[in-house]
């Protein structure tokens, strides 16, 4: 049987909640599939729960970045039921993806949860830039669609999130919080990827999502053999008191990758400086490759910037501030009073330790090249470089 | 800066100078301080005839009603349809208004309510029901009843026309556009505040308050 709901067919049912059910359909207007959320019909006479609903809508369309689906409209059935129209995310959940992996003896590795937590950070801190918190990210809300073009971040190469698809953050959890706030069901979220704070009525604020995005990543680690400062990492981020956890998205990810780090060389090869130190090789080449959007453009902002220098250490980079694209750029550290340092590159590469970086645009934008390091006492430092590439 | 335009207004309407308070409540709007100068009309709306009118002209004007019903509903006759309900019902509710919080704090359940009652109506398609909203009673109670000619009579002018037209003669919104000259959107606002100032000079059965 075929339902028309305005101009879409509708083609198959793909998820139904106490509140809305998920359907596959087609835009008959303009030739393209498309998801279509549609509140159930005896939900659609009460004025409070069609408010929350409609405003799930508007909130999707105000966060508006590469991390949560497209809406492309709002309607009404003939049967009142206010309906959503929105991207149709191709290739399924991360909880189908999971399992389907898990089936052919599959195990998470750091670029999977890389290739995982970059996209997670990302979609939570625009929906955070957007002033919401998500409430309900467990993997069945996690989808992936294929890319409409391909992007130029450098390729990890996992099976888990991959090259060619977005992670989209579906399903605002705001017709669930309703539900917890009328006593409809126990709580909002979904078990197992619900903080504390949400078992009980409260106050619920954007270090909710941290404990969720920590819950997520830890569910797909599972039987990985994870670095004991991931473990921390995620451990922190589960901290039953919300200001034990991470501040915000960007904080996590920064964490994340540092207790990943570095990841695999992906592909680049070409060379530069010579070894300087412990006779390592150091032929490091990174394309300062920024996606629009991506993860470190769209930080939330706001935490106080950390020094690059205390009393006795600092530290610092001396470098071109604008290069040309496919120029090799080095970049050279300077530091004092400390013993170990990583390089952050615009790749989202890490290196540690190396006197000098070289990198290699390989379109125009601006990318950062960041030193880390800590002090003895257990000071961090920062040093940054914002890098013009041109054409 | 709000706070003595309020107080200017409160003044006109203590000298029963109601176009000072017509002009001061509308500077009020358009400042974004709609929400003080209902605070202010409605405290004083169930002992005075003069800040009762003006309070649906500011309600009206301000956007809130139509701003609370467009967040339940999409459809934009079904917002006019409720939002002029809204008018009457607060019209008629007013006397049971107590202060103390904001005013749209209290017209924001009322809005639900007609929305509720609208949206159980477009279900049962039926003319019965129909008779019960706000809106339509109102409208057959200007046609029919005696009592109300005298509250047609004292309607304000600018809104005494309209109401005639759409409801004693039976004009459609856009006849009475052309008749008077203004355009589709002010008519229907114009009668929805009529019937809505109509109904707070009758009691529920119609007889003159």
């Amino acid at each position: 049987m075929t339902t028309r709901v305005g101009h879409y067919l509708i083609t198959e049912s793909i998820g139904a909640g106490s509140f809305a059910s998920v359907h596959r359909a087609i835009d008959e207007r303009l030739d393209d599939t498309v998801a279509i959320k549609i509140l159930a019909e005896n939900h659609s006479m009460n004025p409070e729960i069609r408010e929350r609903f409609i405003a799930e809508g508007r909130a999707l369309r105000r966060v508006g970045g590469r991390g949560v689906p497209a809406v492309y409209d709002i309607g009404e059935s003939d049967r009142q039921q206010p309906y959503l129209v929105l991207e149709h995310a191709d290739r399924g959940s991360l909880r189908e993806r999971v399992e389907t992996l898990r089936a052919g003896g599959w195990v998470a590795q750091p670029h999977d949860l890389l290739a995982l937590a970059r996209p997670l950070a990302a979609g939570v801190a625009e929906v955070h830039r957007a002033r919401l918190v998500h409430r309900d990210l467990s993997p069945g809300n996690l989808l992936l669609a294929s890319h409409a073009a391909p992007t130029d971040q450098p390729s990890l190469g996992s099976h888990l999130v991959r090259d060619d698809e977005r992670l989209l953050l579906a399903d605002l959890g705001i017709c669930k919080d309703l539900a917890v706030n009328s006593g409809l069901t126990v709580a909002g979220g979904t078990s197992g990827f619900r903080p504390p704070e949400q078992d009980a009525p409260g106050t619920v604020d954007t270090r909710a999502d941290i404990w969720a995005i920590s819950a997520v990543l830890s569910w797909v680690a599972e039987g990985a053999a994870l670095p004991a400062a991931l473990t921390r990492v995620l451990s922190r981020g589960r901290s039953t008191r919300p200001a034990q956890r991470q501040a915000d998205a960007r904080t996590w990810l920064r964490e994340v990758e540092d207790a990943l780090a570095p990841p695999e060389p992906a592909v680049d090869v070409p060379q530069a400086a010579p070894p300087r130190r412990r006779g390592l090789i150091a032929a490091i080449a990174a394309a300062v490759a920024i996606a629009a959007g991506f993860v470190f453009g769209i930080w939330v902002g706001g935490e106080p910037p950390t020094p690059s220098g205390v009393p006795g250490a600092s530290i610092s980079i001396s470098g071109p501030e604008e290069i040309s694209v496919g120029e090799h750029a080095v970049f050279t550290a300077s530091v004092s009073g400390v013993e170990s340092w990583s390089w952050s590159l615009p790749n989202h590469r890490f290196v540690a330790d190396e006197a000098e970086v070289t990198i290699t645009p390989t379109s125009p934008g601006t990318g950062e090249v960041v030193l880390r390091s800590r002090t003895d006492d257990g000071d961090d430092l920062e040093a940054r470089r914002t890098v013009r590439v041109v054409d | 800066m709000g706070m003595t335009r309020t107080d200017e207004l409160v003044r006109a309407l203590d000298a029963a100078d109601v176009r000072a308070a017509s002009r001061t409540a509308d500077e009020l709007v358009a400042a974004g301080a709609a929400d003080e100068a209902l605070d202010a009309l409605a405290e004083r709306a169930a002992s005075s005839r003069a800040a009762l009118e003006l309070l649906v002209e500011t309600l009206d004007a301000s956007g809130v009603v139509h701003r609370f019903a467009g967040s339940m509903l999409l459809d934009r006759d079904a917002i006019d349809d409720v939002a002029q309900d809204t008018l009457i019902s607060v019209v008629q509710s007013i006397a049971s208004y107590r202060g103390g919080g904001r005013f749209t704090s209290w017209v924001h359940p009322i809005v639900r309510r007609r929305v509720a009652d609208h949206l159980r109506r477009q279900r049962e398609t039926t003319t019965l029901d129909e008779e019960l909203l706000p809106a339509a009673r109102m409208s057959s109670m200007i046609a029919t009843r005696a009592t109300v000619q005298q509250a047609l009579a004292d309607l304000p002018e600018l809104y005494r026309l309209p109401v005639v037209l759409r409801d004693v003669h039976g004009l459609t919104y856009a006849q009475v556009a052309e008749r008077t000259g203004r355009t589709l959107g002010t008519v229907k606002s114009q009668v929805s505040r009529g019937r809505a100032m109509v109904a707070g000079m009758l009691t529920d059965d119609g007889q003159p308050a």
